[in-house]
């Protein structure tokens, strides 16, 4: 269980770091008092500086004011201060639902981590979910409940609520709960009982709406829900418009279960993936065969696919109009391998159309992948939106058919497509409210602002795919005058405003009947806490599985009469997408994802009008000139950049940039490129756009700016032939004659292996890193300059042509080499060699000749060109008292001047060594587990002990497909490569 | 000229003494060393500790599991302090902060700089005794930071010890070089 | 007319007839045209000159304070390119030092005799030059303040010792030993001066400042021997920091695993590019000195073309050196180096790279005309351009290696912002202030060894 608030007053945090405890100290005191804790001002700043090295090194000088430690006044049982606890909780950074394991040290949630014993999401997470941990120590989220603006307290807002609701008239109130896809069984329920009980009406909202798709399977098979598409069964994978490893649906699932099928070492039949898209995406990048289409063909892909997949069958063409689409080679491709697999096949489309749906539907049936690889009988319940319900309450509230409006987790102000036409229809409702963690969009609107909790404050279920449940439980106090959503809906129901004994109750009316193993609630409760997640077994048992019922003929007839429709001449086709780091928008206040280079372009801190080679050339466009979109009553100005894979028809715009009400981080960053969310993929012809420059240039912050390797052998890329051919031919680069003596054996000699072909790019790995090692934010300007200051980074390289690229990529950290090139250079012995093969870099010896960072040939070392942790010009998280407390507390936080870089998550390994020495033994393979590796969906990386023999990444590192990044310098790097093998029709492109 | 002379002969007679004196001084700064400062509540680790021989992992239980010692809060003070009548101003004071549930701001005496990690339990596990780093405290009215603390006093200790342990190690494990580096010497075990 | 010009003019015509000092010039003269600036008040010129480089040096102090107070963020480096205008200032300023050692030590030891009436400007210019370049390597730290970690002193870490393994480390002991060497040497060289000074001045401060600076130098036979040895030892001691200096500077490139900078030819190359560069600035400055201060007849035309004629033989090493890089990259077959050298050519910095060739082979290619080294504005030209092309050669060989290295990913363009020009400028301005209250505070030609040459000079008139 959290701590009470009394976890303000542990002594760690004063040891830890002096100036967060002065910081924290105050927060506690005006807390105690039951008041808000002020917004950190200029002064407070300063009164806590002296956080960093550098600030240690000069007050040592004198020994300035003296430190004071103040204990518990009741030592809580089972808490240890300076000792980690770890809470089994649900992600609530996206609709996926994944299990987390969230770290806290003396109260405060520092980590987060996947939780190992779901079923289906492994330990893995994305990056957003990784920097949710971030957003709980947000300054932008509101400290108390609102009401029309002005602060309110809970009795009052309660008071004017329930008044207004329980105002009898001519009439019941008509009460519309307008929410985000709403993963909790228990949360459902509760508002089951609302609508019985007062006539609640529940709209189910998403801005990125997978609502095609659902009525399709609704129509194809007769159930409401998007079916659970298992990737890990497919050996042959064609994929239309669907980003599902990096923003479609469930992307953490979906990437460990591809990964799980393209492990040569595990199994020789790798999965093939012929991917269709617009823009080149995370998915597409993956790809062993991946066609540019334009939006409007996805129809007559999925069509001509139909085809000649009934074709084979000998069912006979469908339709008989002639095919349409630009794509015929990798179609026919793709259906021999469909065919060839034929129920080990899985083919997902993205497109928000229900006939394509439909007829992507019909291939899979025809291939009988259902109940295979596309499980209907336990769908995902993942992403429940409903347009059309949208639409028609907007209808209503405009016509003032709506008494009162409840916006949970929600902001249709700035996501919904025709978002004025929304706020008008407002202006319609007597009362909204908004239970919105922040004044958003939206919420600046409501008549009254209940703030919810963040997920890690608060209780919750969650049924991401149907009997596959997990629990959620705070992880810390509410920091603020916060109340958990479910608890206003309770209050506001005249019941007792106490979600978590409502939780329990439905959780023993529903599932504990649902399991045999234990005797009593409480036991079964407290393991299902514990553990997370809760299985029942009779969710495992097969049913009969379903067959398509739905009429896809008359779909397919739909789509070929539409299709052919003729492209007006110099004009393009918008393509709206969600990027991997910002999504949807909801976290664009978080820095740490504003600065994750996108997996594929690489830039950060804003969106662009993406646009082909071709194009750009044709229309004198190059990257960073600001250009204008016009369609119709459209009109969107920004950035261009030139995309290789792009398609020449469509230009693509992200999504979730632009918000004005986001906070200080987030606001005012690119533009909102929802309003053609509307035209998009519907009816291709609405959503055609002419690009003209404007004349401006706004640079790009990109953190990569050549895409080329220029012939350098730096990612290998093999086929599968050639790793038949080749095995245990593993060249040795150590047999090389060395100058050095070589280092006595020590008892560990730590090194990492990374698997290029498991690897997708998703830099999960990155925000993990910087969560874990106090990695600061740096913002757009100094990005711009290159001096990000991530430790890992995913280099991203083209191969073949700028229409038809092959995308390589490579996590590239400290390569902790034998004999490191930087080591012999430092002139004051602050990067030394451990005795267990780390280079480390010692931060408060180091004065800053940035020499080793020259010497390095892998260009992983980061230098502190400021003082970024107490500096207004970086107000990020580590510039306020609040958002301090994120940092890592066995990590330094370094100071201006000093290098840094990958430590190979040093303390990890101190504390992996501490933990054996405790219980009197050595260390194990896989008790240590850097960030990088443990976050990993595809776990695509191993840390590990060469001198173990036995150790997974002594097997790896032997592996046929093992290498080492420029090994010719000879200096023997501790990080080794595993080649991606591209399982390309022809063999392997290059 | 003769002046200049003298001159010359008495500065290089002086230079190497001063300069040896300001080395002296500059090696000391940020070392506190005999730092003892007064605490809200006048606590004796000389009467508790010493005459009445209470361990010191009783009230300083964290040094055994976590990095920090921690100081013991007060339902700790209490679990004594409530049944023994004896009365004091300072146990009244104590007494009266936890009826009022207020927390006591104690002055930490030992202090490193933040760019050091320090683990108790890594230490106590280890077989090092209390007093190697904080002295004789059982004799202490007022805690006092005994020991120099600086890096070269840890050091030193790690040098000193270091190689035992490291062959002791390797023969408990039958594998490494005894020549290997000691791990206690790297820079990584202590800065990150 | 007064009189004291009309011999000046007589002297200097005298100079032009003979290569050597006029034996009409007679010695007493040479006392008072030398003293004559220690005695006046500065003239318009040479408060004009002091201006503007006050002014520069007052910039440079505004941009590395500014620098230190905020990060080495100020500058326009990155993370890939980790040095660039301030390492590059340092090499062009200890370059620029070579030319005062060479002139005094080995050309002494060669006894060239028309050194006289340049060496000792040419000392003081390379105190001024290695003060200006051991500025660089402390305010290019990120942590100047803990500047002093790089020296090996006992301390209460362990104790903790530096890395003698590093170039950097080379750095501050060849820094520091330059600059101890050329001090003392320069010092001694004014000891006889200081006492004909002394001599010349009434009592009051000057002349017990004289007297003291003087050491009692009472001119006896046995000084003068004693003098003599002491000269040459130090001539010997200075000899091999010709050398030793700016080839431990090139091991800081040398001895990098960077394709561009590991490279077996950078000592002999920086070391010649390091002469060159010095006697482009010793020709510049005693161009414009000898103007300003009226001293056409000790720094003659002869001094210059013989300057001129180094500047030949070394442009031309230099020059030989750039294609010797081009050849090692192609013949080497490293694709890494290989794309590195002919990067400079034609990548993104190939502007730079053509400056320093045209500065620095081509131009000095002019001088094989006699007719280009008497001239004394081509000359000048020259020798500016020296300046900048040597600067050049500096910031190609550091920015374009480290910008494009060995993973693409990282290549990087760099742009220098203001605060680095000015860092810049400032150091021209702390040198031109420097050099300008020299040539006004101190007697800027060895009077001592001009007489004796003078002397010398009369006797092969007469026989």
């Amino acid at each position: 269980m959290s701590t009470p608030v009394t976890f303000w007053r542990s002594v760690e945090e004063l040891r830890a770091h002096a100036d967060r405890a002065v910081s924290r100290d105050c927060l506690a005191g005006l807390r105690a008092q039951g008041q808000q804790p002020e917004s950190p001002s200029r002064r407070d700043f300063l009164s806590v500086a002296g956080f960093s090295v550098a600030a240690a090194a000069i007050s040592a000088c004198s020994r300035g004011a003296e430190q004071k430690a103040i204990p518990f006044l009741n030592q809580p049982e089972g808490m240890t201060p300076g000792v980690d606890t770890w809470y089994a909780t649900t992600c609530g950074g996206c609709r996926a639902g994944c299990g987390l394991l969230v770290k806290t040290r003396d109260g405060r949630p520092i980590k987060v981590e996947g939780n190992a014993r779901s079923a289906l999401f492994g330990g893995g997470t994305c990056a957003v979910g990784q920097a949710t941990v971030l957003s709980l120590y947000d300054g932008e989220r509101l400290e108390g409940p609102l009401w029309h603006g002005r602060p309110a307290s809970w009795t009052d807002i309660d008071a004017k609520v329930e008044a207004f609701l329980s105002a009898d008239g001519a009439r019941p109130k008509r009460l519309v709960l307008l929410s985000r896809t709403l993963l909790g069984p228990a949360t459902r329920a509760l508002i089951a009982e609302w609508s019985q009980g007062r006539g609640l009406r529940h709209v189910v909202y998403e801005p990125i709406s997978l609502a095609a798709l659902r009525r399709a399977t609704l129509a194809a098979f007769g159930v409401d829900a998007i079916p659970h598409f298992r990737f890990g069964r497919a050996r042959t994978i064609v994929a239309i418009e669907a980003d599902f490893l990096g923003t479609w649906l469930s992307p953490v699932e979906f990437t460990r279960d591809y990964a799980s099928g393209r492990r040569p070492e595990e199994s020789a039949a790798i999965s093939r993936h012929i991917h269709f898209e617009s823009t080149l995406s995370l998915t597409g990048s993956n790809a062993d065969l991946r066609v540019a289409i334009a939006p409007s063909e996805q129809g007559a892909v999925a069509l001509s696919l139909l085809r000649r997949i009934a074709r084979k069958l000998g069912a006979g063409d469908p339709v008989e109009t002639l095919e349409t689409t630009s794509a015929a080679r990798a179609l026919d491709i793709a259906a021999d391998d469909l065919w060839r697999c034929r129920g080990e096949s899985l083919v997902v489309c993205g497109a928000r159309d229900f006939d394509t749906q439909m007829v992507v539907h019909a291939i899979n049936a025809l291939l009988g992948n259902i109940g295979r690889t596309v499980d209907v009988d336990r769908p995902s319940l993942q992403h429940r939106g409903d347009d059309d319900a949208m639409a028609g309450l907007v209808e209503e509230m405009r016509r003032g058919e709506v008494d009162a409006l409840l916006l949970y987790g929600v902001n249709p102000a700035y996501d919904y497509p025709r978002a004025d036409e929304f706020v008008q229809a407002m202006k319609h409702v007597p009362l909204t409210i908004s239970l919105s963690d922040r004044l958003d969009e939206t919420a600046a609107l409501a008549d009254a602002v209940c703030p919810d909790h963040h997920f890690l404050e608060a209780w919750g279920d969650a049924e991401p795919v149907a009997s596959f449940f997990s629990l959620a439980q705070p992880t810390i106090a509410p920091l603020f005058d916060t109340r958990a959503a479910q608890d206003s809906l309770l209050e506001w129901l005249g019941r007792p405003p106490d979600f978590h004994a409502y939780l329990r109750d439905h959780w023993r009316r529903t599932l504990y009947p649902r399991q045999q193993q234990f005797a009593t609630f409480d036991e079964f409760w407290d393991r299902a806490l514990h553990d997370g997640a809760f299985a029942p077994a009779d969710g495992a048992t097969a049913r009969a599985t379903r067959t398509l019922t739905g009429d896809w003929r008359r779909s397919a007839a739909r789509l070929a009469a539409r299709a052919g429709s003729v492209r007006p001449e110099g004009r393009f086709e918008a393509h709206v997408y969600e990027t991997v780091a910002i999504r949807d928008g909801a976290h664009a206040n978080n820095p740490w994802l504003q600065e994750l280079p996108d997996p594929v372009t690489k830039v950060t801190w804003g969106n662009y009008a993406v646009v082909a080679p071709s194009v750009a050339t044709r229309l004198g466009i190059t990257a960073g000139d600001v250009v204008s979109l016009d369609g119709g009553d459209i009109r969107l100005e920004l950035p261009a950049w030139v995309q290789p894979g792009q398609s020449p028809h469509a230009v693509s715009i992200a999504v979730g940039y632009g918000r004005s009400r986001a906070g200080r981080v987030g606001s005012g960053l690119g533009t909102n490129a929802f309003p053609l969310l509307a035209a998009d993929g519907r009816s291709p012809s609405q959503a055609s756009l002419t690009i003209t420059r404007t004349g401006r240039h706004e640079p790009l912050a990109a953190t990569q700016t050549h895409h080329s390797m220029e012939g350098r052998d730096i990612v290998r890329q093999i086929s599968p032939a050639a790793l038949v051919d080749d095995a245990g031919d593993r060249r040795e680069a150590d047999d090389a004659a060395s100058l050095w003596r070589a280092r006595p054996a020590a008892e560990h000699a730590w090194g990492m292996a990374v698997d290029l072909n498991a690897c997708t790019g998703c830099s999960a790995c990155v925000t993990a890193c910087q969560a874990e090692n106090n990695v600061p934010v740096v913002g757009k300007d100094e990005v711009r300059r290159g001096r990000e200051m991530h430790w890992i980074r995913i280099d991203r390289y083209y191969t073949g042509s700028e229409d038809d690229p092959a995308t390589l990529v490579q996590p590239m950290m400290c390569q902790h080499c034998g004999h490191a090139p930087c080591e012999p250079v430092c002139p004051v012995l602050a990067t030394v060699h451990s005795s267990d093969g780390l280079n480390q870099q010692v931060y408060n010896r180091c004065v800053g000749t940035r020499y080793c960072e020259n010497n390095c040939p892998y260009k992983v070392r980061r230098f502190n060109w400021f003082e970024y942790a107490s500096n207004d010009r970086f107000d990020f998280n580590m510039n306020s008292p609040l958002g301090r407390m994120v940092l890592n507390p066995d990590v330094t936080v370094r100071s201006r001047g000093v290098m840094e870089k990958c430590s190979l998550c040093v303390q990890r390994i101190q504390a992996g060594k501490l933990a054996a020495k405790q219980e009197g033994r050595t260390p194990q393979d896989g008790d240590i587990q850097t960030a990088c590796q443990q976050v990993c969906p595809a776990e695509a990386i191993v840390f590990g002990d060469l001198n173990d023999p036995a150790s997974r990444l002594a097997q790896l590192a032997k592996s046929a497909r093992g290498y080492r990044v420029l090994e010719e310098l000879g200096t023997r790097p501790n990080v080794h490569y595993l080649a991606k093998i591209r399982n390309a029709p022809d063999g392997g492109r290059s | 000229m003769r002046a200049a002379a003298v001159f010359i002969a008495l500065a290089a007679a002086v230079a190497p003494i001063a300069v040896a004196l300001a080395a002296w001084e500059l090696s000391r700064v940020g070392v506190h060393q005999g730092y003892a400062p007064i605490q809200p509540i006048a606590f004796s680790h000389k009467l508790h500790a010493g005459d009445y021989q209470v361990s010191c992992m009783y009230c300083h239980w964290g040094a055994r599991t976590s990095r920090h010692a921690g100081i013991p809060s007060l339902n700790v003070c209490m679990n004594c302090h409530g049944l023994l009548t004896r009365q004091t101003t300072d146990i009244e004071r104590l007494k009266e902060a936890v009826q009022q549930g207020r927390a006591i701001a104690w002055t930490r005496v030992h202090n490193l700089p933040d760019f050091v990690y320090f683990n108790h339990s890594q230490h106590v596990i280890g077989g090092v005794a209390c007093q190697d780093c904080h002295g004789p405290v059982q004799t202490m009215e007022r805690v006092r930071q005994d020991k120099a603390l600086t890096m070269g006093w840890c050091i030193a200790c790690h040098r000193a010890r270091g190689p035992e342990l490291q062959l002791a190690r390797q023969a408990t494990l039958g594998r490494g070089d005894p020549h290997a580096p000691f791990p206690g010497l790297d820079c990584g075990k202590c800065h990150f | 007319m007064t009189p004291g010009i009309a011999a000046r003019l007589h002297a200097v015509r005298g100079a032009r007839s003979s290569g050597v000092i006029d034996e009409r010039t007679r010695l007493r003269r040479i006392t008072d045209d030398v003293a004559r600036p220690l005695e006046t008040w500065p003239g318009g010129a040479w408060w004009a000159c002091f201006g503007v480089a006050f002014a520069a040096l007052s910039l440079g102090v505004g941009c590395v304070t500014y620098e230190i107070a905020t990060g080495i963020g100020t500058w326009g480096l990155n993370r890939t390119v980790g040095w660039a205008f301030d390492i590059t200032n340092f090499v062009f300023w200890v370059g620029i030092g070579h030319a005062g050692t060479l002139i005094s030590a080995i050309l002494l030891l060669f006894r060239q005799r028309w050194r006289t009436s340049i060496n000792r400007a040419a000392e003081a210019m390379t105190i001024f030059a290695v003060v200006c370049a051991a500025i660089f390597p402390l305010i290019h730290m990120g942590r100047p303040w803990l500047a002093f970690w790089v020296l090996p002193y006992p301390n209460s870490r362990g104790p903790l010792w530096v890395n003698f393994r590093s170039p950097l480390l080379w750095d501050v002991f060849a820094i520091n030993t330059y600059l101890t060497i050329s001090l003392v040497f320069w010092y001694v060289g004014m000891i006889p001066d200081f006492a004909t000074l002394r001599d010349r001045t009434a009592a009051g401060a000057r002349k017990a400042i004289y007297g003291l600076l003087s050491l009692g130098w009472n001119g006896s036979h046995r000084t003068w021997s004693r003098y003599e040895t002491l000269c040459t030892l130090l001539a010997g001691l200075a000899t091999p920091l010709v050398v030793s200096v700016h080839t431990i500077v090139s091991m800081d490139f040398a001895t990098s695993i960077l394709p561009g900078w590991h490279t077996t030819l950078f000592p002999p190359y920086f070391v010649a590019g390091a002469v060159y560069s010095g006697f482009g600035m010793v020709t510049t400055l005693l161009i414009v000195t000898r103007s300003v201060m009226h001293l056409e007849a000790y720094i003659t035309d002869r001094h210059l073309d013989a300057m001129a004629k180094v500047m030949l033989l070394t442009g031309s090493m230099v020059g030989f050196s750039y294609g010797t890089e081009f050849f090692a990259a192609w013949y080497g077959g490293n694709l890494y180096e290989f794309a590195t050298i002919f990067g400079r050519a034609v990548g993104p910095y190939a502007w730079a790279f053509w400056t320093m060739v045209a500065c620095n082979a081509a131009a000095p290619q002019l001088l094989w005309s006699r007719r280009v080294r008497a001239s004394v504005p081509v000359l000048f030209i020259l020798s500016v351009l020296v300046n900048v092309g040597m600067w050049f050669e500096r910031f190609v060989i550091i920015v374009t290696s480290l910008h494009r290295s060995y993973l693409p990913s990282s290549w990087v363009m760099y742009r220098p912002t203001l605060i680095e020009v000015g860092t810049l400028i400032g150091s021209f301005g702390l040198f031109f202030t420097c050099f300008l209250l020299f040539i006004q505070a101190l007697p800027m030609i060895a009077i001592w060894e001009i007489k004796a040459d003078a002397a010398i000079g009369s006797e092969g008139a007469h026989g």
